[in-house]
């Protein structure tokens, strides 16, 4: 018997108990658009990501307070804040060293134009601009003279400027109210965009010291530091902590530079995605099992068939070829089915929350993986029965009622 | 002239858990070419097991079976799968038809395993069932077809990949009287046309067809000789 003979049988045998199939199918219609759906949105999320951080510039070191534990790049614990405004005054000087900034990050209220909501704020120096790249649309940003009088002046994101005063442009000149202190708005900011899910454009920056006084804060959160070039980083990451080791006596510190935080956050994201893909893998597997299920069922219940057709002359590989095609049948309805799906879930999801559709060099591969997997699925699951259906006894088959 | 089917000595025992049928005890037997054999008996003397041992479906557990002079007992499953598609035929008494299939594709069956290509296989198919008189039935699936029909589609199917011996157990057992005549009448003109035909029985009346008529007794051939058509086997 040749394949076209065995592939005609099975659709055969699907079609005489439609319903059957169509839920034997399902169940592997939905674990391969589960695989391809969850991988793609996690391989789409992590590319995401990473392109967005290494957005903000190859040249960037990040100083956190804490020492990172032997084996981490990042401090875990929330450790006790020790880094200042004059530690980055003190790496500003470095010669490897572009430009430096002290974080000072907090969430607080916001009041103006008659309206009030939670932003983000951040008390920095004029150096963010340059590290930051950040784009003044209208009026200006922190000015030296704002830091050294604590003045309380505030530069808008551009979401945050539109949802207090409407447009952009009518909020320069006006006043917030920050910790039941009022500010003047100065400036307000290009738009910027997302990072990580967070919105960027909903920030209040304010000076440094004006935050310190208001938030009743000492310390940054931590420092912002730019390299001179590109080349520069390993020796600007040395410069950083040798001169924060020779002001604090301690490695109460990390540096961290672009490229680790990027590794560290793809690993944890691969990792996410891997996870994500093994649980759907497990929706997966238990499709196949309903596959063997249903196998076996219709073995049985052809238990006559089966013996009339080795009566004629059937072989053990033709029975065989006829049950494991009509098993891979199933699988493979419901891996082209599932791609459809997956594709159609991914796609719409990635769309909606990355705000951009996942590319072919993503998909394509997640796909020949699922839908070979599927196909494996059937294999796997169709052997036992489609070999039990095979070893029958023609004699005892044909006396089966 | 080599025997369709030769049996020597053929033993066959049954185990089913703890006890031993003893079905065959000693069966030599041959079957010449172009011979219509009734083999009587009652039930549980072992016609059946003697049928399933000569059309190759079982293997003996002593003695030796030939079919066209070549011992069967030895050969795999596949090759006596081999010998069922192309040198017999078998008929049952319940026909044995696969339900969701019309008559032309239950015909095709033995031709699938035979690799005979499609159109092929369809013209065949043709042939046999035009051949039983079934040519205006074709497309009727099983259970539009009756007890007869049924039956005359089964030997369609039996003798399509021109088998030199055919098979019948109980034929016209399921069958009213003038069905099971219209049967018996397409044995005779099958058996005509020079395939060997060998029918298991328990009624005198159909072996009365026959030209020779085996007796088993308790796994023993206790008569063998031909007929008369105006004698009557003694069946005891």
């Amino acid at each position: 018997m040749d394949l076209w003979e065995a592939v005609d049988l099975a659709l055969e045998a699907l079609r005489t108990h439609r319903l059957r199939s169509f839920l034997t199918t399902l169940g592997v219609t939905i674990g391969v658009a589960a695989v391809i759906a969850l991988v793609t949105i996690g391989q789409s999320a992590r590319s995401s990501v990473v392109g967005e951080l290494a957005g903000l510039g190859p040249d960037l070191l990040w100083v956190l307070p804490g020492k990172a534990k032997e084996g981490q790049q990042a401090p875990t614990e929330e450790g006790r804040l020790t880094l200042t405004y004059e530690d980055a005054q003190a790496i500003q000087e470095g010669a490897a060293i572009r430009e430096a900034a002290p974080i000072l990050q907090t969430t607080a209220e916001a009041s103006g134009g008659g309206r009030t909501t939670t932003t983000t704020v951040i008390g920095t120096t004029p150096n963010l601009l340059r590290i930051r790249n950040l784009q003044v649309a209208h009026g200006r940003f922190l000015s030296p003279s704002d830091l050294a009088r604590r003045r309380r002046v505030v530069v808008l994101g551009d979401a945050l400027a539109r949802e207090l005063y409407r447009t952009p442009g009518a909020a320069v000149g006006r006043h917030l109210v920050l910790m039941g202190r009022a500010f003047q708005v100065v400036g307000v900011l290009r738009p910027e965009g997302q990072l990580l899910g967070v919105n960027l454009d909903d920030r209040a920056y304010i000076p440094f010291p004006t935050a310190q006084q208001v938030f009743r804060v000492e310390h940054a959160s931590w420092l912002f530091v730019q390299a001179r070039d590109t080349a520069s980083i390993a020796r600007a990451r040395r410069e950083v902590e040798r001169i924060l080791l020779r002001r604090h006596r301690v490695e109460d510190f990390t540096v961290l530079t672009q490229s680790q935080l990027l590794s560290s956050l793809d690993a944890i994201l691969r990792i996410l995605t891997l996870a994500l893909g093994a649980i759907a893998g497990i929706s997966l597997l238990v499709g196949g099992i309903g596959i063997m299920n249903i196998m076996l069922v219709s073995v049985t219940e052809r238990t006559r068939e089966i013996g009339i057709r080795k009566a004629v002359g059937a072989r053990f590989a033709d029975i065989l070829l006829q049950f494991l095609v009509e098993a891979m049948a199933i699988s493979l309805l419901g891996g082209l089915a599932g791609t459809a799906l997956g594709i159609g879930i991914s796609w719409g999801v990635t769309d909606r929350l990355l705000g951009s559709p996942p590319t072919a060099t993503t998909l394509i591969p997640i796909v020949g993986l699922a839908t070979s997997f599927s196909v494996l699925v059937g294999l796997v699951f169709g052997v036992y029965p489609a070999w039990r259906a095979a070893r029958l006894d023609p004699i005892e088959a044909l006396r089966y009622e | 002239m080599t025997p369709v089917v030769s049996l020597r000595e053929v033993h066959k025992v049954y185990r089913t858990g703890k006890v031993a049928v003893h079905a065959l005890r000693g069966v030599s037997l041959d079957i010449l070419p172009g011979e219509f054999v009734a083999i009587m008996g009652r039930s549980g003397s072992g016609k059946s097991t003697l049928m399933h041992l000569m059309g190759c479906l079982d293997r003996p557990t002593s003695g030796s079976v030939f079919l066209e002079g070549v011992e069967v007992g030895r050969l795999s499953d596949d090759a006596l799968a081999d010998i069922r598609n192309r040198r017999v035929g078998f008929v049952f008494q319940s026909f044995n038809l696969l339900p969701r299939l019309s008559a032309l594709r239950n015909v095709e069956i033995p031709m699938v395993y035979a690799g005979v290509p499609r159109s092929e296989r369809r013209r065949r198919a043709l042939e046999a069932l035009e051949q039983v008189g079934l040519a205006d039935r074709v497309h009727h699936t099983p259970q539009e077809l009756s007890g007869g029909e049924q039956q005359r589609v089964a030997i369609a199917r039996a003798v399509v990949n021109r088998p030199s011996l055919v098979l019948a157990d109980e034929p016209t057992g399921n069958l009213d009287t003038r069905s099971g005549e219209e049967i018996l009448a397409l044995f005779h003109s099958l058996n005509a046309s020079g395939v060997t035909i060998v029918l298991v029985t328990h009624e005198p009346d159909v072996a009365r067809h026959a030209r020779r008529v085996v007796v088993l007794q308790d796994g023993q051939i206790v008569q063998d000789g031909s007929v008369s058509h105006s004698t009557r086997p003694d069946l005891r």
